[in-house]
Order: structure tokens, then sequence, then C-alpha cells
């Protein structure tokens, strides 16, 4: 999600539901952060966006025209003009099977890894999860995606492990993730913290928590830093901090492989 | 109680999640979020039983219990108004 900065140096505090995110105070200058246009939007459009979604991240299955239309919702002739330009640039892989024909993520481009790593930080599992999260925005203080979906090493029926720090309890996060589960084809194990509980054990070294830290996590509310604070550390220890790192790209995972840094 | 009530017993595999998707079925919309919540809860008891055993907080634990309490009477009521004849 691209973020724009609005200053405004003497700008009332008020509540206007066109903003985003926190008013932030710095050398009393009120920052206002407000929502743009997604990167996907900005990059492509919605069908391919939905068509390359259903593909790629799933790249274990396969579909047939109609089927996909109808998962998608989306009118067969949009998906069939898709599926054909995909298919062309060797993105999706095509396979006539009787009297139809199947499309695939073909995982043998150069660009599969690459493509689906942007469509699951976008429109990918996170988007969703943060969209059926959003009734519950106000009691939410961090929520990241840890495990093997993070890691981009999650198989077909991995399932989505979900850390929530907050005020909302599991019960009411349950409900409305229902429907996220139905979109992404998994289940979603949610694991939620008060802030209170979140600091303490963080402070005592609670094995649980430090070896999810330690790893990769792909973030759909708050930040490193945000998530560094709630565990009690500073700004300056945040930056340097080893347990708690954000999503990165696979820089590690590559660097053996196609021996160059990623931007 | 409310599969029983409807004459019905959950038997074989996956009984517990088949449990709670035949009370969601019986007793309505009324008791989606809760069923939805009892199957979050049941997954978690899997991964505390086999994988790891401090997935579970102290918040999801206490708010079970509450919701356990809201269960417990709402099922009482239910009883009360689709089978008067058992007599809760």
């Amino acid at each position: 999600m691209a973020i724009g900065w609005v200053v405004e140096p003497h700008l009332q505090l008020r509540r206007d539901s066109a903003l985003l995110g926190s008013l932030v105070r710095a050398d009393g200058i009120i920052i206002r952060m407000d929502r743009t246009t997604s990167v996907l939007d900005a990059l492509t459009t919605r069908v391919k966006q939905r068509v390359l979604s259903a593909t790629l991240l799933h790249p274990e299955r396969s579909w047939y025209l109609h089927e996909l239309a109808r998962h998608l919702s989306i009118p067969a002739s949009s998906v069939q003009h898709e599926l054909r330009i995909f298919a062309s640039a060797g993105v999706l892989t095509r396979r006539v099977d009787g009297n139809r024909v199947y499309y695939q993520a073909d995982q043998r481009s150069p660009i599969f890894r690459a493509l689906s790593e942007v469509l699951r930080k976008t429109s990918g599992l996170a988007d969703v999860v943060r969209d059926a999260l959003k009734p519950l925005a106000v009691k939410l203080d961090v929520a990241f995606i840890y495990g093997s979906v993070a890691a981009g090493e999650e198989r077909a029926s991995s399932d989505v492990d979900l850390m929530i720090i907050g005020r909302a309890p599991l019960s009411e996060i349950a409900g409305v993730l229902r429907g996220a589960e139905d979109e992404v084809g998994r289940n979603i194990n949610p694991t939620v913290y008060t802030t209170q509980e979140f600091l303490k054990k963080t402070k005592t070294g609670h094995h649980f928590l430090t070896s999810v830290l330690e790893k990769e996590l792909l973030f759909v509310y708050g930040t490193a830093d945000n998530l560094a604070k709630l565990a009690g550390r500073s700004d300056g220890e945040a930056a340097q901090n080893e347990p708690i790192r954000a999503a990165r790209s696979s820089r590690r995972r590559r660097a053996g492989s196609a021996g160059r840094e990623d931007s | 109680m409310v599969v029983a009530c409807e004459g019905y017993r959950v038997v074989g595999r996956g009984h517990h999640q088949t449990t709670l998707r035949a009370f969601e079925i019986a007793m309505g919309t009324q008791a989606s979020a809760l069923a939805a919540y009892f199957e979050t809860c049941r997954r978690k008891r899997n991964q505390v039983d086999y994988d790891m055993a401090n997935v579970a907080t102290e918040s999801e634990a206490e708010d079970l219990v509450q919701k356990a309490d809201e269960f417990n009477g709402l099922v009482k009521s239910w009883i009360q108004g689709h089978h008067p004849q058992y007599g809760l």
C-alpha cells in the first residue's frame, strides 16, 4: 500500500474517516498519513491481479477457463483474454485435455518466484487477511503472518499462522477470518496476545515467541518498529534488533542460487 | 447435547470437527460465530497437543472460559425452546 505524506503545520487534531492509521507528531508538526493507490493497482489491472493470484499462489493446481471464471466471479471472456496473454508470456502453462484447456502456473518461469512473492505480499494472503480484519482494526496494534507462508516455503496444504497483538479477543477474530479462509483456501490459525502479555513474554524470553520473532514475518497491520516497541524496545534498538525482523525479500534464500542482491 | 436432541450421534474420525459443524446446522445462524470460534480453538488444541505447547495464550484461555459459559447458556436456551420435553 503506497502511503502519501502530507505535512500540515497548523492542522487541528480531529477524527477524519478518510485518514488511515495514526496522526504522528514530530517536532510540533502534525504529519498525516493518507492512503493512495495500492501497489498492485498501480502496476496492473484487477482482473490480471486476480488471475495471477489464483494461479501463481496455488501452483500445484490447474484450472480450465469456466472453472476459474466461476471461482473469481469474473466473466469468462475477461479471464480468457488474460489467460491467453499469460500463457503466451510463459507465466502459465497451457494443456489440452479432451475438450478442455487447462492453465497452471509455470514454475520453471524465471520470474515465477519473484511474481509469487509480490502477489503473496499484496493481493495475496496478506491483503485478504488484512481486509478480513478491517472490522477490528481499531483494536489491533500489530498483526503479522509467520511460519512457512511468511518464509515463502509453504505447501499447498500449509496453514496460515497469524499472530495478533492488541485488544481484540480470539472469539471476535475467529469470526472475521472465516470468509478469508474460504478465499485463500487454507486454514488461518490466529494466536492472540494482549500487549501486556506480549511484553511480559518477550521480556522473559518466551520460547515460542522468541522462535517466531527470529524468523521471517509478513506484516498485515503495523510494522517491525511497532512490533519492537510493543516488545519494549526503543527506536534505536528496534533498528538493530536481531530477534525481530521485518518481512524481507528472499535475499537469504536466493543469495546462493541467484548470485545477486535484491534491491 | 444439541446434536443428540436432534436425534443424531457423531461417530468416527474427525468427530470433534463434525460435532461443531453439526451444532451450527442444528442451531442456525445464532451459533455461527461460536462455531467458527470453537473450530479455531479445536485446531489450536491439536497444535498444543501435537506440535507446540506454547501457542495458547493467557488471553485466549480467559476468552475461552467466557465463551464456554456463553455457549452453555445458548444451548440451554435452545433446548428449552426446541426440545422442552428434556426439561432443562
